[in-house]
């Protein structure tokens, strides 16, 4: 495993706030997305936003005992708990409603039996899922680059790379020269190679993890002649990830 | 036909009667029962009134009875199910059905009150009476005591000076997310005095804020609302307010309108897919505004209102309001920030900072509101939220100028507005322009740099601004914060603010030059039209050379290489070039296969029949005509290139004209393009097709690595865009 994914999850076992916020800004959406298919009919939109709260509240009690060398994928692992924090929250219910005074199970049972949704629900982490949780790291990688390379570089990048518009447009709507346009969206590229890394260096509990990169086109390996493939990869992940959040508004 | 007729008229007037004569018998028979209680000396009125009476009598002794049966039998079943489990000792489930018993005991106890004393006594008028000790008893049971009578009731309608003195008690509102209860009344006249001696401004109706501990808000609540009063009533947001040591409640005008997401909503009514027509454009502009001028007058105040959100901003007749005190925080409060907030409207630093437990007057508060008016704003072009912050998409058609207002609103911290008045101002000039469209994001004042500093947009403050105003507004209420002026909402707050400079148009502010730098200028534009006479001449001779080439070629058959594109000065013209196998697109999209350009959408010419293709507006481009038509159906052609975007324009418009299934053929995955994509860049790397050595690597590398590719389009190079192709069958022949 990687030194940083080491260091996140020891920032996470020593419930370090940035380390937390980090992970629920990243992994957060794809939660409520996650449950609010899982739950559909059962449970409404304000629960599932309290409920990926409370998964990321379970997830901060089982770090402690989560082992990533047992080669678990990051995503599977998420996953796990969160369908186990909704299948809580249903029994719950179900043991408010009956009153039978049903014992909601506790996440160590998590431990002891595997993750339920395994075993019960035979909902295993699909296509969908895992692009999610793709997506949600290049995003947090594109917002790492937003936050450290400057306004206008990250404009160029945005309005050339992202949204493919042409380099004279860009230059016409920026006050700068299409050279200029140019170099400023290269360095946006180089800080979005650097916080991929960092970001799947992060969120990577195995080399599958890793594998994800290279196999949705976004080599890290910085050889120029491969600059538009990357670019090109991006922007449709981008485009991608735009477009699954605006069917998730509109559903 | 007398006799049908007859009929007909017959069946009319029975169908008639059969209508009219129970009516006259219902009513007689009312009529009677109203002189039988009129003899028994009830009088008119009092059958009017006793009727309902009489009725909700009735109805109330059925539910009742019912609900007393019912609740004995299951506090009968609740007390045998505790009961079991404690035979079999499950602690908790003892507890659940003893509650359960409690609360079904509690609930007969009701019904048998209301059956023996509450109904008859309802029904002989005593119900005002009866309702105020059904009210006051349990609160004086249970409260704690000392509670002070007026604060800790919820006053019921039509009341003077019941629950909150001086004030008319007309309906309730439905409570927000504080808790809150929330009632619409009316000042009486004294209080109106008191208001107008105290310099106030008195609205018709004020909107009454009211926590109680009694009523279940908690104190941290009450203490939140109440820390941002004084600032909040130098603003003319709250009129006064009143605390004791169990409730609180504050006193805000009313105004009514609608919330801005139904706003939003309606604005896009219309427009479909098309995004805002100019006129909507125009109003959506003015809302966004009127909220930046707003916020900058908050943030002289020292206030931050800390939820900027559509549902919290109220259009009514004199323009926008921002609404809701909830959250509303001194800029320099020394407390711990929170997390408090909107998603999607709140910016994910905020929430960062409070998790490390930073404090409020540690960070730039104003900052975080100005990123939800771009977030606002956002809403208003696409009439949806951010769901992507600050890397949301615009998927509606709207001015790139004011997409980057967005941008530079929800920017990182340190690139974002420096003050909304910022925001505003640059919002101010996009209203003054001529063509919105045409306007680029390098002309606004932010990235001019010609905004004044913060401090000095920052404490002008409207000049007609007024008091808070409040309305039902759907599902929630609001308060709201008013401007008072005559015109309609897109064009009022133009008038509103004391700090902006008058509208500056593009074309003006360019006009601005001095006359020197014009007859600068005018030398500079005749010795560019001497140059282009040159370069005319040029470029005709060019042109004259290479139709002499095509013609040549064509005559002998042969494929004539092209000269690198790097050969040619960058600004020049690009010149049809029907060479195999390689192209030259020309932009602006003369010609080209559907690119795009300059906001112009040209159709793919490559279905010429003849395969002849046009001269004129179009540029010949037979060849890559003649590769796609030789290509069998299905081919896999991939199309890639540095110049991605083209590329991927290409590709979508080759498909889109349905003549083949150029490049991404269903049954190629996207991992082999990709794979392919990277095979060619290696062999290429910036290279051209027309480079021999290149060209024979590729064909080298597609025989071994990808034979089921039949054909390359290789687009590269921005100005102009270059399309080479390379036909695999034919190439491996060569």
């Amino acid at each position: 495993m990687h030194d940083l994914t080491t260091n996140f999850v020891s920032r996470l076992r020593a419930r370090d706030p940035e380390a937390w916020f980090e992970l629920w800004e990243t992994f957060g959406p794809i939660l409520r997305a996650q449950l609010a298919r899982w739950g559909r009919g059962r449970i409404g939109p304000e629960t599932v936003a309290d409920l990926s709260q409370e998964t990321l509240a379970a997830l901060s009690g089982a770090i402690d005992r989560h082992d990533p060398s047992k080669g678990a994928r990051f995503s599977t692992w998420l996953l796990a708990i969160a369908k186990y924090t909704l299948s809580d929250e249903m029994d719950k219910r179900y043991a408010q409603k009956r009153g039978s005074g049903v014992k909601p199970l506790s996440l160590s049972a998590q431990d002891d039996d595997g993750p339920r949704f395994d075993v019960e629900g035979g909902e295993r982490p699909d296509e969908e899922y895992e692009s999610l949780v793709f997506e949600a790291k290049v995003d947090a990688a594109l917002r790492q680059v937003e936050r450290s390379v400057g306004f206008e570089d990250f404009e160029a990048f945005r309005q050339r790379v992202l949204e493919g518009q042409k380099g004279k447009a860009v230059a016409e709507a920026l006050g700068a020269s299409e050279a200029t346009i140019s170099r400023r969206a290269s360095r946006a590229r180089e800080a979005l190679r650097a916080a991929l890394g960092d970001v799947f260096s992060k969120y990577s509990f195995t080399d599958e993890d890793w594998a994800e990169l290279p196999r949705n086109g976004l080599e890290l390996n910085p050889k120029k002649g491969l600059d538009a493939s990357f670019d090109e990869a991006v922007a449709e992940i981008w485009l991608r990830a735009s477009r699954r959040r605006q069917q998730g508004q509109r559903s | 036909m007398t006799l049908v007729g007859s009929g007909i008229l017959l069946l009319f007037f029975g169908a008639i009667m059969a209508i009219i004569i129970p009516a006259i018998l219902i009513w007689i028979a009312v009529r009677a029962v109203g002189f039988i209680f009129s003899v028994v000396g009830m009088g008119t009125k009092t059958i009017r009134f006793g009727g309902g009476s009489l009725i909700r009598f009735v109805k109330g002794m059925l539910n009742d009875v019912v609900s007393l049966l019912s609740g004995l039998i299951s506090a009968a079943l609740a007390l045998v199910l505790g009961l079991t489990n404690i035979m079999i000792l499950r602690g908790k489930a003892v507890k659940h059905y003893f509650t359960a018993v409690e609360d079904e005991s509690v609930a007969v106890v009701q019904c048998a009150y209301r059956l023996a004393i509450g109904h008859p006594l309802r029904l002989f008028g005593m119900g005002p009476a009866l309702s105020n000790i059904e009210r006051r008893l349990p609160a004086m049971i249970t409260g704690p005591s000392g509670t002070r009578r007026g604060t800790s009731q919820v006053p019921t309608s039509g009341s003077e000076g019941d629950g909150f003195e001086g004030y008319r008690i007309l309906s309730q509102l439905p409570t927000g997310g504080s808790g809150a209860l929330l009632h619409v009344a009316r000042p009486t006249s004294e209080k109106a005095d008191e208001l107008r001696a105290r310099g106030i401004a008195v609205p018709e109706r004020v909107v009454i804020k009211a926590f109680s501990l009694v009523t279940g808000s908690t104190l941290p609540q009450i203490v939140r609302e109440s820390r941002a009063l004084e600032a909040a009533g130098r603003l003319g947001l709250v009129l006064e307010h009143r605390l004791d040591e169990s409730a609180f409640h504050y006193v805000m005008p009313f105004v009514a309108g609608v919330t801005l997401d139904v706003t939003a909503a309606k604005l896009h009514e219309h427009s479909g897919n098309e995004g805002l027509g100019a006129a909507d454009l125009n109003n959506a502009i003015c809302h966004s505004r009127d909220l930046a001028r707003i916020l900058g007058h908050f943030h002289s105040e020292g206030l931050w209102h800390k939820d900027i959100k559509p549902s919290n901003l109220i259009v009514g007749p004199a323009g926008l309001h921002v609404v809701d005190l909830g959250l509303v925080t001194p800029l320099a409060s020394a407390m711990t920030l929170t997390t408090h907030g909107t998603e999607y409207y709140r910016d994910p630093e905020l929430v960062r900072l409070a998790m490390k437990g930073v404090k409020v007057h540690q960070v730039d508060g104003a900052k975080f509101d100005i990123y939800g008016s771009g977030a606002v704003l956002y809403t208003l072009l696409e009439n949806s939220f951010p769901a992507h912050g600050s890397l949301s998409r615009f998927n509606l058609p709207s001015p790139r100028a004011l997409q980057f207002v967005v941008r530079k609103a929800m920017a990182e911290m340190d690139s974002r507005y420096e003050a909304a008045g910022h925001m505003a101002q640059d919002l101010e000039f996009l209203l003054a322009s001529e063509d919105l469209w045409s306007v680029q994001p390098a002309q606004l004042p932010s990235y001019r740099g010609t905004l004044p500093a913060p401090e000095d947009v920052s404490h002008r403050a409207p000049s007609n601004h007024q008091a808070p105003y409040h309305t039902p507004g759907g599902t929630d209420w609001v308060e709201v914060v008013s401007k008072h002026t005559d015109a309609g909402p897109a064009t009022s707050a133009a008038h509103a603010a004391g700090w902006s400079s008058p509208p500056i148009s593009p074309r003006r502010s360019l006009n601005r030059n001095s006359r020197r730098r014009r007859r600068r200028g005018v030398a500079k534009s005749l010795a560019l039209a001497g140059l282009g006479v040159l370069s005319a001449v040029f470029y005709l001779a060019l042109f004259t050379q290479a139709f002499h080439q095509k013609n040549l070629a064509s005559d002998l058959g042969t494929n004539p290489m092209h000269e690198p594109s790097t050969a040619r000065p960058s600004n020049q013209r690009v010149m049809p070039q029907i060479v195999m196998p390689q192209y030259e697109m020309p932009r602006n999209g003369v010609g080209s296969p559907g690119l795009r350009s300059e906001g112009e959408y040209r159709t793919p010419q490559l279905d010429d029949p003849d395969g002849t293709g046009s001269i004129g507006d179009g540029i010949f481009q037979p060849s890559l005509l003649q590769v796609l038509s030789a290509l069998p159906h299905q081919s896999s052609v991939l199309v890639a290139g540095p110049n991605t975007s083209y590329a991927s324009t290409l590709r979508e418009e080759l498909i889109q004209a349905g003549l083949l299934a150029v490049a991404l053929d269903t049954s190629i995955s996207v991992e082999t393009r990709r794979e392919w994509m990277a095979g060619v860049q290696v062999q290429l790397g910036s290279g051209l097709l027309s480079d021999e050595g290149a060209r024979v690597r590729v064909i080298a590398w597609q025989q071994v690595s990808a034979p089921e590719l039949d054909a390359l389009i290789w687009v590269t190079g921005d100005d102009p865009v270059r399309a080479e192709v390379i036909h695999f069958e034919d190439a491996s022949d060569h």
